[in-house]
């Protein structure tokens, strides 16, 4: 067992972006879905903690506060585009939503 | 008196304006009270200018501002009154104010009186202008202020369709002429360097001297034959003559001021007015003489056959407007103006008679449900007796005296075409006196041919009388200013105004040969009515049925009208179907509506692409990035490599 590096958050990272990035791809239910999205900023966020751990710098942890920040307001936002659009179509899946598309 | 030279035009333009723009609102049925005060009050000025330049003999001419500064081309706007115009300005304000007063009484009541008394003054402006004009390209403009009037008012009875498609066939009739008329400005311009038409550098000067200038006699002719198809156009000349008779459809008063007495004159004024450049030029003095003796036969014959009161009327303007072409033609410049003027009164009285006529008869206008109107109106009568006596031209009424110097004058001309055009004219004078007489034995003669228990045909009121007795006693007396004949007051007036020709000296012996000659010619021209349309020895339904083919032949106007719709009508429709539909429709909206076409289908395809499916977005987001990844990093890192 070697020193812990930072490539290893960062393939930690990663793993957790390509699973979260792979549901939004495949799956349909939008709630599903925004979990996903949280699921990928999370990874990005532990990235940012990586590189600021290594660098020795508190920049990277500040970058993560903001993120969170915005994610929650993205949170408030996101939910309540999905509450109304369950109210409105009792459905909240994707596919079923292409208003836009003609 | 020369400071207020501009007060003449200018009091019927102020006319004009206060009645077009405040005619709906606040004059309306007072119209006139604004229109007649300003050309009686530019009558007496005319009167004074007249007055002066016939004692003084001078030129009077004001300067009043220049319009085209550009370069050489200078166009100032000058009034000039020499004799010509000072006849002609008087000409038009006599019959003009005269036309007004009686306008109140025909006008009465209709909808757009403000607008009527509103387009006369602008009509009166115009012509005023267009004879005090020193300048080709001013004169151009007020020529088509006059067009513009005469549209105006042919079309004045806007709602009946005859109305507007005889407005228009007069303005683009018009237009062919002043095409001819335009280019004859350009040429003029090119040629002499000025439109000027006095002073020592003037069009008139130069083309006295235009051998000593270098130029060629040619241009000249080019010049004069462009100028006379205008005024083929305006003074409704064969071949362009066909839109006067249609323009009958405008309001009688109309067809007295401005297609009878003044604006169809305006043509025989312009070439007078340019005599110096025709006096250069047989061929265009030639021109002139075959077109204007063509045209004062062909109407005069078709005038025999019409039956429309106002149309018969119409055919004898045109014919008597051939008369004073062909007298300009022959060279006999005092006679075709002396008859300008002495036919602007009798032919105005015989328009104002015949719109008498058909007030009293509820706009009946064919000649076969009238007769026997004298008794019911005794005043249009006489003084249509008298109209028609002074246009057949028996002594000693205006007429005579004018047509008989037209006739000598073309006799004694140096042109081989002198005397053909003599016999000619006196041919057509017997024509005029059969066809007027015709007219007055079958509308005032004779059993009444209307249903008398409904038409109760009366006298005019006294706005409409009037000025038919005001325009019956110039019709017996204007003819004395030219007494004796050649060597009258108004000969020596007159002849100022063209001081490079020499004036006409003729024998006693041939004015009363002439005369008598004319007299008979007229008097039998009266008889032949007489024994056709009142003793009955000769049936008028008998001649028509054995010579039915020269019957038909006039009654349709030598088939002019008919020619002109195939050879330029209907071609000219063709080709515009053919613009229409292969041009505009095959080739020019065909591209358009092509690249609408494939634009839209290119679309379609590409909206295939967007499904409105997130997932899918989101994918092409998802491999965009990793593909931007890649190509950074092949980039700039060297992992690859």
């Amino acid at each position: 067992m070697g020193e812990l590096g930072v490539e290893h958050f960062l393939f930690l990272s990663a793993a957790l972006f390509i699973i979260g990035m792979m549901g939004v791809l495949t799956r349909r239910n939008m709630l599903i879905i925004f979990m996903c999205v949280e699921l990928m900023l999370t990874a990005v966020n532990i990235s940012l903690v990586a590189f600021g751990w290594e660098s020795q710098t508190l920049n990277g942890q500040a970058f993560v506060v903001f993120v969170i920040a915005v994610a929650a307001a993205e949170a408030a936002v996101g939910l309540g585009i999905i509450m109304a659009l369950s109210r409105r179509g009792k459905s909240v899946d994707v596919a079923d939503i292409q208003a836009l598309r003609d | 008196m020369e400071d207020l030279l501009y007060l003449i035009p200018l009091l019927p333009l102020i006319a004009f304006v206060a009645n077009i723009l405040l005619g709906r609102g606040y004059i309306g049925g007072n119209a006139h009270w604004v229109a007649i005060p300003a050309v009686a009050a530019s009558w007496i000025l005319a009167l004074v200018v007249f007055q002066d330049v016939y004692t003084s003999g001078d030129v009077i001419s004001q300067h009043l501002f220049t319009w085209i500064p550009s370069g050489d081309f200078i166009v100032d706007v000058n009034l000039y009154v020499d004799q010509l115009t000072a006849t002609m300005l008087l000409v038009v304000l006599t019959v003009g104010l005269l036309v007004h007063v009686y306008s109140v009484g025909y006008m009465q009541g209709d909808s757009g009186y403000y607008r009527f008394f509103a387009y006369l003054p602008l009509f009166v402006f115009s012509m005023l202008m267009l004879v005090l004009a020193d300048n080709l390209l001013v004169l151009f403009v007020f020529w088509e202020a006059v067009g513009l009037c005469s549209y105006l008012l042919i079309g004045y009875y806007f709602r009946r369709r005859s109305a507007n498609n005889a407005a228009r066939k007069a303005f683009i009739v018009n237009r062919i002429g002043d095409l001819g008329f335009g280019l004859g400005v350009m040429l003029a311009f090119w040629t002499f360097g000025t439109i000027a038409f006095h002073g020592e550098n003037g069009i008139f000067e130069q083309a006295m001297n235009h051998e000593a200038l270098g130029i060629a006699g040619g241009t000249l002719t080019a010049i004069g034959i462009l100028l006379f198809i205008g005024a083929c156009g305006k003074s409704a000349q064969f071949p362009l003559h066909v839109w006067l008779p249609d323009a009958m459809e405008g309001p009688t008063p109309v067809s007295a001021l401005i297609h009878a007495a003044t604006m169809v004159t305006a043509g025989i004024y312009m070439v007078a007015r340019s005599y110096t450049i025709f006096i250069q030029s047989e061929t265009a003095m030639l021109v002139v003489a075959v077109v204007g003796a063509f045209t004062a036969v062909m109407a005069a014959t078709i005038a025999l056959t019409q039956n429309d009161i106002k149309r018969i009327v119409a055919y004898s303007t045109v014919s008597q407007l051939g008369y004073m072409a062909f007298a300009l033609g022959t060279g006999a410049w005092a006679a075709a103006i002396f008859h300008l003027v002495t036919h602007a009164f009798f032919k105005g009285l015989l328009f104002l008679g015949c719109g008498s006529v058909i007030h009293g008869m509820h706009e009946e206008q064919d000649i076969r449900n009238m007769g026997g109107l004298r008794k019911y109106m005794p005043v249009t009568f006489w003084t249509f007796l008298i109209g028609s006596l002074a246009n057949a031209g028996i002594i000693p009424l205006a007429g005579f005296w004018s047509k008989d110097e037209v006739i000598i004058g073309a006799w004694i001309s140096d042109s081989w075409f002198g005397p053909v055009a003599a016999v000619l004219g006196l041919a057509a004078a017997f024509l005029t006196a059969l066809y007027m007489f015709r007219l007055v034995f079958l509308v005032f003669f004779g059993k009444e041919r209307f249903d008398t228990d409904h038409v109760h045909p009366h006298e005019s009121g006294s706005w409409m009388w009037i000025p038919l007795v005001l325009l019956a006693i110039p019709s017996v007396l204007i003819g004395f200013i030219g007494f004796p004949p050649e060597d009258g007051p108004y000969h020596h007036f007159i002849h100022e105004a063209f001081e490079y020709v020499e004036p006409h000296h003729v024998s006693i012996t041939m004015t009363v040969v002439f005369g008598i000659i004319s007299t008979v010619v007229a008097v039998g021209g009266i008889a032949v009515a007489w024994l056709m349309y009142m003793r009955g020895s000769i049936n008028p339904a008998d001649l028509s049925a054995r010579f039915q083919g020269a019957y038909q032949f006039l009654l349709n106007k030598w088939y002019i009208d008919e020619l002109y719709e195939k050879i330029f009508v209907e071609p000219l429709r063709k080709m515009s179907v053919f613009l229409w539909k292969a041009i505009d429709d095959g080739v020019i909206d065909a591209a358009v509506n092509g690249v609408a076409i494939g634009i839209g289908a290119t679309s379609q395809r590409l909206r295939q692409v967007q499904t409105g499916l997130v997932a899918n977005y989101a994918l092409a987001i998802a491999l965009g990035m990793v593909l931007l990844l890649g190509a950074f990093l092949a980039i700039f890192s060297d992992w690859f490599v």
